[in-house]
C-alpha cells in the first residue's frame, strides 16, 4: 500500500463505519416525522446521534464538499433539528390560551391605538355628514347611482334584500368582504401605518356621507335600523382590525433597538391574537346581516338588544371575563 | 439575495438550508393555483350538475335550488381561499406544489413553523398580491436578504430546498465507491483554489493547476497534455474533489 492510499482507506473506513448509524437515524428520523406513533426508541436514537451526526457532517463538509453523502447528511442533520427543536403542538391548550390569557392581555395594550383609530373613524365620518349635508350632490361620491335614485323615490337599497338574494349567499358575500376589509385594515400597517388611516378614513367618510344621504331623504332611521343588528360589532372590530395596523405601522416606523423586521415580526406576533376574534365575530355579522337585518319582521328593539348583545360579548371576549373562573376565597 | 441561511446551533456546526429564489416559488405558486382552482371547479361544476339535473349548465336560465350556494358555491370558494393555510398546516410547512418543487416552509431557526405564523403568512396574502398578480411579493423575493415576501417577513418564515428521503438513503448506500483520494487539507487547498480560479490571472491559475495535479493526482496527469488549455485544467482539479463527476 504507498502512502497516498493510506487517507482514502481512513476515510473509507470511517464511512464504513458510520453508514449504518446513519441509515438507522435516518430511518428514525422519517418515523418521527410520520403520521404513525412516535417511539421512545427513535426519539432517544435521533436526540443522542444529533450531535454525532453534525460532527460527521462538518467531517464530511471538509473531506467531501459537493458530494451526494455531504447533502444526504445535511438533509439529515435538518430533519434532526426540526425533529428535536420543534415545539410540541397542543392545538386546544393553545387555543385555551390564546383566547383566555393571550387575547385580554393583547386587548389592554391596543387601548392607545384604538383610541386614536375611533377618533380617526369618528372625525371622517362627521366630516362625510357634514360634506353631503351641505354638498348634497357629493353624495355620489359615496353611494351609486342607483343607491341615490332609489333614496329619491323613498326606499332604500336594503329594502329588497331578502326578497331578492338568498340570505346564505348574502351571508357568504358579506363575511368575505368584511374579513377583507378587516384583513386590509390589518396588513396594510406595514406601510408604517399609512394605509390602516386610509381605510379608516375611508370608511368613516362613507358611513358618514351614506348616512347623510340617507337623512336628505328622511331615511336614516330606517338605514339604522338595518344596521343596527350587525354594524355595531362590524364597525368595532374593523376599528380593533385597524387598531392592530397601527401598531404595525408603529413597530415600523418606531423599531427601538430592534431591527425594523424582528420589530414587525414581533408587532405581528402580538396584534395578530386579535384576528382571532376579528374573524370568528364577523363570522357572526355576516349570519346576522344576512338573515336578521333585512328581514322586516324584526322590530326595531329586538335588532337593537341583538347588536347590544353582541357588542358586549365582544367586550367581554376581548376582556377575558368569559373565560375567567370566579376566585376561590381566601381563607381567613 | 441569499442562497444560503445559517442557523447556529448547539452542536457548534451551523445548519446550512438552501434558500429558494423567486423562481422556485413561483414554480411551486403555479402548480398549486392550478391545483386549487382545479379542484374548486370540479365541486362546484359536479354540484351544480347534480342539483340542476333537468337543467344541464344552462347558467342564463338557471333557478338556483334550496341550498344551492350552500352546497356548491361555498365550498369552492373555500377551497379555493383556504387551500394555502389548511394544507400547509396539515403537511407541516408544504402544499403539494411544494412537494413538487422540493422546498419547504422553515421558521428563522429551521424548524417546521407553527399554525400560527403559517397563517400569518397567508393573511399577508392580501399585501403580497397587490397590485396583481403578486406583484409587491415578487419584488420584495427579488429584493430582501432571504429572498422573501412581506407575508414571510410578518411571519419570521422562509422557503428552502428540501431533500427527498429516498435520495438520503441512496447515498448513504453508494457513497463509499466515489470517495476522493486527497485528505482533507488537500481537498481544502484544491477547493481554495477553485473558488478563487476566476478571479486569477489565467497564467498564474494554470501554474499552479500544474503544480498541484501531479503531486496530487501522479496517475492521471501524464494524460493532460502539456498544451491542456484552462477548462481542462480545472475541470481535472475539480475531478480531483468530486469524483462521482467523472462518472
Amino acid at each position: 500500500m504507498n502512502r497516498s492510499d493510506q487517507p482514502t482507506n481512513t476515510l473509507r473506513r470511517w464511512l464504513e463505519t458510520r453508514r449504518s448509524s446513519w441509515q438507522r437515524t435516518a430511518a428514525a428520523i422519517d418515523r418521527l416525522r410520520g403520521r404513525g406513533a412516535k417511539s421512545t426508541a427513535d426519539i432517544d436514537r435521533v436526540v443522542t446521534e444529533y450531535r454525532s451526526v453534525a460532527r460527521d457532517l462538518a467531517v464530511a463538509r471538509q473531506a467531501l464538499p459537493g458530494t451526494a453523502l455531504t447533502q444526504a447528511l445535511e438533509a439529515s442533520y435538518q430533519h434532526a433539528h426540526d425533529v428535536i427543536h420543534r415545539p410540541a403542538t397542543r392545538f386546544w391548550s393553545e387555543l385555551k390560551v390564546l383566547y383566555t390569557r393571550r387575547l385580554p392581555e393583547v386587548s389592554s395594550r391596543l387601548v392607545p391605538q384604538l383610541a386614536a383609530v375611533c377618533m380617526l373613524f369618528m372625525l371622517t365620518a362627521v366630516a362625510g355628514w357634514s360634506l353631503v349635508s351641505n354638498y348634497p350632490e357629493l353624495a355620489s361620491l359615496f353611494a351609486s347611482h342607483e343607491m341615490i335614485d332609489g333614496m329619491q323615490r323613498g326606499e332604500l337599497w336594503t329594502d329588497d334584500l331578502f326578497s331578492v338574494t338568498p340570505p346564505a349567499m348574502l351571508s357568504a358575500g358579506i363575511i368575505q368582504n368584511n374579513v377583507m376589509v378587516s384583513l386590509f385594515a390589518f396588513c396594510l400597517g406595514v406601510f408604517f401605518g399609512l394605509g390602516t388611516l386610509y381605510i379608516i378614513g375611508i370608511n368613516g367618510l362613507m358611513l358618514g356621507g351614506i348616512f347623510a344621504a340617507a337623512n336628505d331623504h328622511q331615511l336614516a332611521t330606517r338605514l339604522f335600523e338595518f344596521v343596527v343588528a350587525h354594524g355595531v360589532v362590524e364597525i368595532s372590530v374593523i376599528l380593533i382590525a385597524g387598531a392592530a395596523g397601527i401598531w404595525l405601522g408603529e413597530a415600523l416606523a418606531r423599531p427601538g433597538k430592534q431591527t425594523r423586521s424582528a420589530a414587525l415580526k414581533s408587532a405581528v406576533n402580538d396584534a395578530g391574537v386579535l384576528m382571532a376574534l376579528v374573524v370568528p365575530l364577523l363570522f357572526g355579522c355576516g349570519l346576522i346581516e344576512g338573515y336578521l337585518s333585512p328581514d322586516p319582521s324584526f322590530p326595531m328593539v329586538s335588532r337593537v338588544v341583538v347588536g347590544v348583545s353582541y357588542w358586549v360579548i365582544m367586550v367581554v371576549l376581548m376582556s377575558g371575563r368569559l373565560w375567567s373562573r370566579p376566585r376561590a376565597q381566601q381563607a381567613p | 439575495m441569499n442562497d444560503t441561511h445559517s442557523v447556529s446551533s448547539v452542536t457548534g456546526v451551523a445548519l446550512n438550508l438552501r434558500v429558494v429564489g423567486p423562481g422556485g416559488r413561483s414554480y411551486a405558486f403555479i402548480i398549486d393555483l392550478h391545483i386549487r382552482f382545479i379542484v374548486a371547479l370540479a365541486w362546484f361544476l359536479t354540484a351544480h350538475y347534480f342539483m340542476s339535473l333537468g337543467q344541464g349548465f344552462n347558467f342564463a336560465e338557471f333557478e338556483p335550488p334550496d341550498g344551492y350556494y350552500i352546497i356548491a358555491v361555498i365550498p369552492a370558494t373555500v377551497i379555493y381561499f383556504l387551500y394555502h393555510p389548511v394544507l400547509e398546516i396539515a403537511l407541516k410547512g408544504q402544499t403539494p406544489g411544494k412537494r413538487v418543487a422540493g422546498i419547504r416552509i422553515v421558521n428563522e431557526v429551521g424548524t417546521t413553523p407553527g399554525a400560527g405564523a403559517l397563517l400569518v403568512r397567508n393573511v399577508f396574502r392580501v399585501i403580497d398580491s397587490l397590485p396583481t398578480i403578486y406583484l409587491v411579493g415578487l419584488f420584495s423575493t427579488m429584493m430582501t436578504k432571504n429572498s422573501v415576501r412581506v407575508g414571510d417577513m410578518a411571519a419570521g418564515t422562509l422557503l428552502v430546498y428540501a431533500n427527498s428521503t429516498n435520495e438520503l438513503r441512496q447515498a448513504f448506500d453508494n457513497e463509499p465507491d466515489k470517495v476522493s483520494s486527497l485528505t482533507p487539507q488537500q481537498q481544502q487547498v484544491v477547493s481554495e483554489l477553485l473558488s478563487r480560479w476566476p478571479q486569477l490571472d489565467p497564467g498564474y491559475r494554470q501554474a499552479l493547476a500544474w503544480k498541484l495535479l501531479p503531486q496530487l493526482d501522479p496517475s492521471n496527469t501524464h494524460s493532460l497534455k502539456t498544451n491542456a488549455n484552462d477548462d481542462a485544467l480545472r475541470m481535472a482539479l475539480k475531478h480531483l474533489i468530486v469524483k462521482q463527476d467523472q462518472t
